[in-house]
């Protein structure tokens, strides 16, 4: 996936977490558990946020929408969070966590 | 003479072909006081087991417990342990039962120890050599009841700890060093794991009853440790992967035993310690623990 490709538009993907791996809270971290490779990963806030909303439906550019909302007013410019949020479902999608490679248009 | 021998622990039937049925028979109850057995020889013997018996019995619930010309073997499906000396097919022979009544267990084994109190449960948990053993004897000797020293359960409906009463295993360095006789009514030393298994009342104390985790220890000992013991505080996400490490069938259901470990870790203390002996611990590990509570019924008593 690379922005400099004009046929793509990343944020028209809808990613989709594989419905095995388990999203947990665990006293104050964010912890995704893939039970094929065994691996728990650490989510910082803002992974959670996206994790949460990889559910095949929402668009990452919407995705990118939330979370500048629950940023409030201190919210980064725009395209800084539509590139946070692509870079952390291309991490999702090579550490194998993405039901499938989000879609492109 | 072979004797047949069939046991009812829980869910669980064992059966067993021995030739020494009565002490084994004797240590079984002991170990698991809830264990129907029906034991005798010849057909007699096989018509009362097959009454005992209510449904079928796979391959991997018959301990084959067989003498030969070389010395005993325990075998179990395809895991064949011998020759052994009468003492060491005992021991292969509990494992072997434990092993296959853990394998049918609803909640979740783990390797590690611990102990209760009025707080609630302090679960040890690490690696042979870790000290885990040794602190588990401690804390029964100090009035607490435990829950094992190689097997602990983690029940995911309630998220309490409970207790898989396999005896305490002592290297002789640990044996000695608490003042634990090698040889009484509750201890003995076998050769096979080069140690002594003793029951907690043995110790003064006794198997607990189910009890919520309040703190997770890890214990590392060094015994070139000089300082005072280090207490340091676990990120959640280290302790699950140290945990999910224990699991005694790491491949059964990964997924549940992870929301079931996230369950208990999430509501308690994780806390890692270097140090040099259990006794430097004692204290704070009663501050988790509170005073002690009475342990269950215990077998034999």
């Amino acid at each position: 996936m690379t922005a400099a490709d004009p046929n793509i538009r990343p944020d028209r993907s809808t990613p989709r977490g594989r419905s095995d791996v388990i999203f947990r809270q665990v006293g104050e971290e964010w912890l995704l558990f893939d039970p094929i490779s065994g691996d728990i990963h650490v989510l910082n806030p803002t992974a959670a946020l996206v994790w949460a909303q990889c559910d095949g439906a929402t668009p990452a550019g919407d995705i990118a929408a939330a979370i500048r909302e629950a940023f409030g007013q201190e919210a980064p410019p725009t395209a800084e969070v539509r590139a946070l949020v692509m870079n952390t479902v291309e991490k999702f999608q090579k550490l194998g966590l993405l039901a499938h490679p989000a879609k492109r248009e | 003479m072979t004797q047949l021998l069939v046991w009812q622990v829980g869910p669980v039937r064992v059966r067993a072909e021995v030739p020494l049925a009565a002490p084994l028979a004797t240590w079984v109850r002991r170990l698991y006081p809830d264990a129907r057995s029906d034991a005798g020889s010849g057909f007699r013997a096989r018509a009362r087991s097959e009454a005992l018996e209510s449904g079928p019995v796979m391959p991997d619930e018959t301990i084959l417990l067989e003498s030969g010309t070389d010395g005993f073997h325990v075998s179990r499906g395809d895991r064949i342990a011998g020759p052994l000396s009468p003492e060491d097919a005992f021991v292969a022979f509990e494992l072997e039962l434990s092993r296959a009544l853990l394998e049918h267990q609803p909640t979740l084994p783990l390797h590690g120890g611990g102990a209760a109190g009025s707080s609630g449960a302090v679960l040890l948990s690490g690696p042979g050599e870790s000290g885990k053993s040794t602190l588990t004897a401690s804390l029964a000797l100090a009035g607490y009841p435990v829950f094992g020293d190689d097997v602990i359960l983690v029940d995911g409906s309630s998220g309490y700890i409970q207790p898989f009463p396999r005896l305490l295993k002592l290297t002789e360095p640990a044996r000695s060093s608490l003042g634990i006789p090698e040889k009484d009514r509750w201890a003995r030393r076998f050769p096979l794991v080069d140690a002594t298994l003793i029951h907690p009342r043995g110790l003064g104390s006794g198997w607990s009853p189910p009890a919520p985790l309040t703190a997770v220890i890890f214990p590392h000992r060094d015994p070139d440790w000089q300082e005072n013991p280090r207490w340091e505080p676990v990120p959640p996400s280290r302790a699950m992967a140290l945990l999910m490490a224990q699991r005694i069938f790491p491949v059964r259901d990964p997924g549940r035993d992870f929301q079931i470990l996230a369950d208990v870790v999430g509501a308690a203390s994780t806390v890692e310690v270097h140090y040099r002996e259990a006794a430097q611990l004692v204290g704070r590990l009663e501050e988790w623990l509170g005073t002690p509570i009475p342990p269950t019924e215990a077998p034999g008593s």
